[in-house]
């Protein structure tokens, strides 16, 4: 599952102001380099490392006609995630280096293997990338698995899962957890899906049902049957409609449930996951809102305007150095959205990406680390 | 040209004078056009190839600097010396030009690497970083040659051109000279600490420590590391890896220093005055560039230790293009150049460094300043 517009801390921590002090680890330098450690490293076994944490892909397996399931083993950095939690996976992609969010589709296990399981995206992606390229044996990067969206401490009696395409991935590593707890819970899964061969995990979840006494599944194929209304749902279980609720799935299908457990008076109960990027607002550029995510602002951006100036403009004080792209003092990390280099033409799409504030303009709401 | 066959500096505020033909604002609109469309293509190429350039310049220059640090530590006897000091020096030349220069340029920050940005390279010289961004990506990159605005031209203490002022001291500036080449690393790291500011009373005491933190800092770090570690690390042969270090660095300050002094004060490298370049547009800015920049002719290896910077012109007119695209470029550089009638400076090393040591003892003396150039 990709395309979550999550805040993720950025790789490289800017450090603008050498310190008076002299640290140790910088006096012992080269020995204290990593990189030039796990480089030498890496021609011996591309796994080891001596801080990053590094997986090798073992298994692929195509689990519909556009989704496939990637089996990794971590190295020893890795530290166990919590079922449901995501993981920040990084690859190279024509020498750049590209990171994407997916959601961990299964449970901590003992030989310390973990899935993650992907649909096919537009292209130029990271999703896209790994479903023509992944082969047993690729190495990818791995960030430390996060995110909330994890099961309560204590487990309810009763407990509804909404899942909508792809977003049956945490809920799988959930209920996998469930199983392996020999949990008693009454559980009631909307698996919800586009198409009759878009439903994912159908072997594994009748396993599942047969490990869990208290699960039961609904499904629904909205091309078939039409999509699944929320007060349709509640209908169908009203026993569990006021219990603890967790739902992961594309963005309308979030918005529709969110909105309707609101009016319900319910919002305490529902526990999310959401994806879905900003598109492009074309030939819009006036309208682009620019969330400044450090210094807490919001500001937008004039049509006539480049984002270092309209920051400024909004009161904000970038560092800034030449204002004509040449010395890069103005990088400025982007979290999310689109940014058009003015200089080469070029359009950073991809989320975590560097923008040179003083020749860029947004195409997109943005959010910046500013 | 003088006697000595030294060009001086001529631009106009509405039109430029190439040493050919008057160029109009139409023309170098249009010269800016031509090269924005070299820029644009070339940046939609950059891909895997470049990564895959660097990081190997970066594993050669961890090789090369565990072999001569190797050999200087663990080697018995002269030959094993030399080797390791020719080994450390290649790997200094190496990391500094053709990494360390070229990535704090952000040529490979789109690769996203931390390893790789700009953001955070920081490079085996005393120079610190962040002085080093300031004073040569900001200043020297933005007023190339520019009197008085680029204080790369000529560092503050040497006499290149008519224009500057002359004083009895600049008589010892062949002497200057040497000095600085053989510390260069020490006069690149104090550069942007503005000095000369601080003797003129027009900075405090204050902000001149201010100032000095960050090259103090990485003073230590370097001379610790060069000097107290690695020799310490060599036991009873730590004379051997001092001397050798020591020898390692100079190579690299010598070699750098006739690079960099290759760019732009050659014998047809012209400057500018404030004035006339007051209003300037785009296509004079990049006329700018290619007058104020000098290339090197030479072979593929003599490119890279040189961290490409024999390609001045191109890397001053896109200075955060990976540096092998420039080879590729300069034939359709100079081919632009021809036709606007603007010299495209280009010559052998030799040639070239002969050029600036020339300008160094012809301006040593007090030749008089021109009131103006002849249309």
């Amino acid at each position: 599952m990709n395309d979550r517009s999550l805040n993720i801390s950025p790789m490289i921590s800017v450090s603008g102001q050498s310190k008076p002090t002299i640290r140790i680890s910088e006096a012992l330098r080269p020995f204290s380099d990593a990189a030039a450690w796990d480089r030498l490293l890496g021609r011996i076994n591309p796994l080891w490392t001596v801080r990053g944490v590094r997986a090798r892909v073992v298994d692929r397996i195509e689990e519909s006609a556009d989704t496939i399931s990637l089996w990794l083993k971590p190295n020893r950095h890795w530290q166990e995630h919590q079922a449901g939690q995501h993981v920040l996976l990084g690859v190279e992609i024509e020498g750049v280096r590209r990171r994407r969010v997916f959601s961990i589709s299964s449970a901590p296990r003992r030989d310390g293997l973990l899935r993650i399981t992907l649909q096919r995206q537009r292209p130029g992606g990271v999703t896209e990338w790994l479903h023509t390229r992944a082969r047993k044996g690729l190495i990818v990067g791995l960030e430390p698995a996060g995110g909330a969206f994890v099961l309560p401490d204590s487990v309810p009696a009763r407990l509804l899962m909404i899942a909508g395409g792809t977003g049956i991935t945490p809920l799988m590593a959930m209920l996998q957890q469930l199983a392996e707890d020999a949990c008693t819970a009454d559980i009631v899964l909307f698996q919800l899906y586009r198409r009759p061969d878009q439903r994912l995990f159908a072997g594994e979840l009748a396993e599942l049902a047969r490990r869990l006494p208290g699960l039961r599944i609904h499904t629904r194929c909205s091309a078939e049957h039409g999509r699944l209304s929320p007060p349709d749902l509640v209908s169908r279980v009203p026993e569990f409609a006021r219990q603890h609720t967790l739902l992961c799935g594309p963005e309308p299908l979030m918005a529709d449930f969110s909105a309707a457990w609101t009016r319900l008076g319910l919002h305490t109960k529902l526990q999310t996951e959401r994806f879905g990027a900003p598109r492009p607002v074309a030939g819009n550029r006036a309208e682009s809102r620019i969330h400044a995510i450090e210094s807490e602002q919001v500001f937008t951006q004039a049509s006539d305007l480049s984002l270092l100036e309209s920051a400024e403009a909004a009161g904000l004080q970038p560092k800034f150095g030449c204002r004509a792209g040449l010395c890069r003092t103005c990088l400025c990390r982007k979290q999310s959205g689109h940014v058009r280099n003015l200089l080469t033409g070029l359009v950073s799409s991809q989320p975590d990406e560097w923008v040179q504030l003083c020749v860029s303009v947004a195409e997109s709401d943005l959010e910046l680390s500013l | 040209m003088n006697a000595f066959g030294t060009k001086i500096a001529t631009t106009a505020t509405d039109s430029a004078y190439t040493g050919g033909r008057r160029l109009g604002p139409g023309d170098l609109d249009r010269l800016a056009e031509e090269l924005d469309a070299i820029r644009t293509e070339v940046s939609k190429k950059v891909g895997e190839r470049d990564a895959k350039h660097i990081r190997r310049m970066v594993e050669r220059a961890q090789a090369s600097a565990i072999a001569g640090r190797g050999l200087l530590m663990f080697g018995w006897g002269p030959i094993s010396w030399i080797l390791g000091v020719a080994a450390l020096a290649h790997a200094k030349i190496l990391e500094n030009m053709e990494i360390g220069h070229n990535v704090m340029h952000g040529q490979y920050d789109w690769m996203n690497d931390p390893a790789l940005s700009s953001q955070s390279y920081d490079w085996d010289i005393v120079c610190a970083r962040e002085h080093w961004i300031n004073s040569h990506n900001v200043e020297h990159h933005s007023h190339t040659n520019i009197l008085g605005k680029d204080h790369d031209y000529g560092y503050g203490m040497l006499r290149l051109t008519r224009e500057q002022r002359w004083h009895p001291a600049t008589l010892l500036q062949p002497v200057w000279y040497l000095l600085l080449a053989i510390l260069f690393q020490w006069g690149v790291a104090i550069h942007d600490i503005k000095l000369g500011r601080f003797f003129k009373g027009r900075m405090s005491r204050a902000e001149l420590k201010r100032r000095s933190r960050p090259f103090l800092s990485k003073a230590a770090r370097q001379l610790f590391k060069d000097y107290v570690f690695f020799p310490a690390l060599a036991f009873w042969q730590w004379p051997r890896v001092l001397l050798g270090n020591l020898c390692a660095n100079l190579i690299r300050n010598l070699w750098t220093n006739a690079i960099i002094f290759c760019g732009h004060f050659t014998e047809n490298a012209q400057t500018f005055s404030r004035e006339a370049t007051r209003n300037e547009s785009r296509g004079g800015w990049y006329l700018r560039q290619i007058q104020g920049s000098s290339n090197l002719e030479g072979g593929r290896w003599f490119h890279v230790l040189s961290g490409h910077l024999s390609h001045q012109i191109e890397h001053h007119l896109f200075p955060d293009m990976p540096a092998p695209r420039y080879v590729e470029i300069a034939p359709r550089v100079r081919e632009i150049c021809e036709r606007y009638g603007i010299h495209y400076n280009s010559a052998g090393f030799w040639r070239q460094y002969g050029s600036v040591l020339r300008r160094i003892f012809v301006h040593a003396w007090p030749t008089h300043t021109p009131r103006a150039e002849p249309a």
